[in-house]
């Protein structure tokens, strides 16, 4: 049994875990997870000869695709868990002991102590040290001419590995947590449309107690640039017949019933719902139209008729003038028209800016491209974990216990005034709990004030 | 005067008096030592100078507040701030340490970060933030993270000259592991300085630099046999030569064990800052702007690893009394962990720290 302790409580076995913990999690930034199409993949396929779906396949048998969700990088987690609450609980009743015995006279350090320092001093030596010892806790006994002090200085200190240790423990703890009882998932909704189930990323379907409908979706963009700004999602929740409308912004969740919603990311996404808002006819008389994709509409004070045939969000030219799509992120969208006269002839196509007018005037008429709803979807994140609480309170727990430990130290210092007429033989010696090769300068820094 | 020609004249100067420290350690001249020293308070005076107007400048730009406007929002001016942190450390160890010894390499490491910067003409307007960076927690998180790697590169120094020190054979494993820990030290600086210099020459560089980009593109074979053959020569000339280096420490009456003792100074001043900074205010800004403290993403990967070394480095040296050579090769590991983390992840590989990508 001691040595089944022994063995939980060793510093050893925690060396050994960091290495091993530091080792396996890097696998993983290599490996992509939940990627089957990743490089690493592709990469570790060709070197074998396999296909890349057997390879993945392979990689999820042994525990790299869902790394550090696998057995092997649980289990050493669970052990350093282990490992860190055996050896601090064991250590306790020790460093609380430290911890409430304050430093006593001692008679022999000045002979046992190699640190110790004599030299001789004026008479009012002892009104000096007990000057310097103010900003220490400190006792002194007399004995005849021979007077002894102790002091000390940030005994608390000595705690602060065991504060670290317990903040680690909380934050392992809560997150075991976060992973039972928790769970996080996304939910991509198309502007106009309600939804109410999360796909998690183990891709299981959970289903919400409300619907979150989106009303809007916009993405600001600094000037002159690609940069986005600022990303907007105007939401509804409708929980039974409660209504709620709330704005999303990154970096501002929303609290709903202990779940957390997040804006994550978003995307276009050109069904055949997409509603286009046009205003077309003879210059100076446009008249507002609906349309859908493919649905002929009539000109208003023509004899032609017109469909929108395509869509692009962000239309440009490449370097050889061609027209491209950059990408997916309405930066300018633009509507593809063809026109028709009255026999159903087509006159050609046209491609209408959104942000640039002209490129809709014709010779008798004129489309203008207002407006597109239903073709952006907003991704949002919705999470519920019930240890999140404890993971902060774990995080204050640790720092806490960083500071103490590092930035604070524990400074004995022991001193013997051998009184011997109008001259003082003054013995000075000091321990500390860092950097105890610096001792010489706690002596000193005392010594100095008493010769001043 | 604008913010980033006084950058640039920080980093000049930073790169003079790593040449002056050089003439320094060779010929052994006190007044060449202390105008090295001076240099690098005034360099450092007008690289504080900098950074407030840029602040100042950044404030005004996009009518942020006061805090959430410090400029350390990309790679470069991290770059800058680190630097900045760097040269904090030298001016500390000359004062504490009475010795001007590490100032070549703590100058070379800020004079590389900033001139770097100073050529890059795309970094040097302020950039529009995206919108996950608009929070305190960055200035907590980046700014913490930065100072944490300051610490941690001083103490690789320490580490490196406690290495350095120790007479060792030309074919003992450590001598080999500190000779080429430093190789690849200078060559990843200088290749990626020359990377630079080459992409700006073949005008690769608009829309903003990406470190290595151009050259993971554009060598073919032939080209990385030639990288590679760069660095077996550099490599095998710094193991050959490695010992002048202790030598040259008796000379200066620097001593090992203080090295060693500084290495160790300098983790335990950056340890909690990483702890507090890097991870706990990483999370906390990822539960903010992501919805979740902790998501395996490369960059908090390795941030948790480069964590995890320097507490086996804590713990072998606190725990189990490993001083000595053990203990400095971990901290030397710790220090291309911290490296990889600061600039390999965003560089080799993908995740959602978008920040720093630039
Ligand atoms: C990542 C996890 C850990 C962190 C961040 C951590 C942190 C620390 C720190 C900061 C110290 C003080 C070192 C110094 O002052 O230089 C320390 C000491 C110590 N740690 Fe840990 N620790 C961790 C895990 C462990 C584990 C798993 C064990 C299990 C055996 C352990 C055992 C010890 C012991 C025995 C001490 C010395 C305590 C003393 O001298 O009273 N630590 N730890």
């Amino acid at each position: 049994m001691k040595k089944i302790l022994d063995f939980f409580s060793s510093v050893k076995l925690a060396m050994f875990l960091f290495v091993l913990i530091a080792a396996g999690s890097s696998l993983g930034t290599f490996i992509q997870q939940h990627e089957a199409g990743s490089k690493s993949v592709f990469w570790l396929s060709e070197k074998f000869g396999t296909s890349h779906e057997q390879m993945y396949v392979i990689l999820s048998k042994i525990g790299l695709v869902d790394m550090y969700g696998s057995w092997w990088f649980i289990s050493l987690l669970t052990l350093f868990a282990v490992n860190l609450i055996v050896c601090t609980f064991n250590r306790l009743p020790h460093v609380y002991r430290q911890l409430k015995t304050p430093v006593g006279i001692n008679r022999d350090i000045f002979e046992t102590s190699k640190n110790t320092v004599t030299f001789e001093a004026p008479e009012n030596a002892g009104e000096k040290i007990t000057g310097y010892l103010k900003s220490f806790s400190s006792v002194s006994d007399t004995d005849g001419s021979v007077t002894y002090y102790a002091a000390e200085k940030g005994r608390f200190s000595r705690s602060g590995v065991y504060i670290t240790h317990l903040g680690i423990i909380t934050v392992l703890f809560a997150a075991l947590i976060g992973i039972t009882a928790g769970f996080k998932g996304n939910i991509a909704i198309v502007e106009g449309s309600s939804d109410d189930v999360i796909i998690t990323p183990s891709k299981k379907e959970v289903k919400l107690p409300f619907s979150i409908q989106l009303d809007n979706f916009d993405v600001d963009y600094y000037k002159d640039s690609v940069k986005p700004e600022k990303y907007v999602s105007d939401i509804t929740i409708i929980k039974g017949d409660k209504k709620e409308q709330l704005r999303l912004l990154v970096n501002t969740p929303i609290s709903y019933d202990g779940y957390r919603i997040f804006q994550t990311n978003h995307g276009f996404y050109a069904g055949d719902n997409v509603l286009f808002t046009l205003q077309a006819g003879k210059k100076g008389k446009l008249q507002n139209i609906h349309s859908k994709f493919g649905q002929k509409f009539g000109i208003p004070e023509t004899s032609l008729t017109a469909v929108v045939q395509d869509f692009a969000p962000s239309l440009g030219q490449d370097e050889k003038g061609r027209l491209v799509n950059f990408n997916t992120m309405m930066m300018n969208p633009a509507i593809l028209l063809e026109v028709f006269d009255e026999n159903d002839v087509s006159l050609g196509y046209k491609w209408i800016f959104q942000k640039h007018e002209e490129s809709g005037d014709m010779n008798e008429f004129q489309v203008k491209f207002v407006d597109v709803l239903g073709a952006q979807y907003s991704v949002l994140t919705v999470s519920k974990d019930p240890g999140k609480l404890l993971v902060y309170i774990g995080f204050i727990i640790l720092g806490a216990g960083v500071v103490t430990a590092f930035y604070f130290r524990h400074t004995r210092i022991w001193v013997r005034v051998e009184k011997n007429g109008s001259v003082s033989r003054i013995s000075v010696t000091a321990d500390r709990s860092k950097y105890k090769s610096a001792v010489g300068e706690d002596i000193d820094r005392l010594r100095n004030y008493i010769l001043k | 005067m604008n913010s980033s020609a006084l950058f640039g004249i920080s980093g000049l100067v930073y790169m003079l008096s790593m040449a002056v420290y050089i003439a320094y350690i060779i010929f052994r001249k006190e007044m060449i030592g202390r105008t090295a020293s001076y240099a690098v308070i005034a360099a450092f005076i007008c690289h504080t100078i900098a950074f407030l107007l840029r602040w100042a400048d950044f404030s005004s730009t996009y009518g942020l507040g006061f805090f959430q406007s410090i400029p350390i929002t990309n790679l470069y001016e991290s770059l800058l701030f680190f630097a900045w942190c760097v040269i904090l450390g030298n001016i500390y160890i000359e004062r504490k340490y009475k010795t001007r010894f590490l100032g070549a390499f703590l100058t070379a490491i800020a004079g590389m970060a900033v001139s770097f910067v100073d050529m890059i003409g795309a970094a040097k307007g302020i950039q529009p933030l995206v919108p996950a960076l608009k929070s305190n927690w960055l200035l907590a998180h980046a700014t913490m993270s930065f100072v944490a790697y300051a610490a941690f590169s001083v103490s690789f120094v320490g580490a490196v000259l406690h290495l350095a020190s120790l007479d060792l054979k030309k074919r003992q494993g450590l001598y080999i592991f500190w000779t080429v820990s430093l190789a690849l030290f200078i060559f990843v600086t200088v290749f990626v300085s020359a990377d630079f210099v080459y992409a700006i020459s073949a005008r690769q560089t608009e829309g903003g630099y990406k470190p290595l980009y151009f050259a993971i593109n554009n060598l073919g074979g032939a080209g990385w046999a030639a990288v590679l053959a760069a660095y077996a020569v550099l490599t095998s000339v710094v193991w050959r030569f490695g010992g002048v280096l202790g030598r040259a420490m008796t000379r200066f009456g620097v001593r090992g064990e203080v090295m060693e003792e500084l290495a160790y100074k300098m983790v335990s001043v950056g340890f909690p800052v990483f702890t507090i900074g890097g991870l706990i205010f990483g999370a906390v800004w990822a539960d903010k702007a992501w919805g979740r403290y902790w998501s395996w993403d490369p960059k908090e990967t390795w941030a948790l690893i480069t964590w995890l070394i320097y507490a086996f480095y804590l713990h072998a040296r606190y725990v189990r009394n490993w001083t000595g050579a053990r203990a400095s090769a971990i901290a030397v590991i710790g220090f291309i962990c911290t490296i990889f983390t600061y600039i390999g992840v965003n560089l080799l590989l993908s995740g959602l720290h978008s920040y720093g990508s630039l």
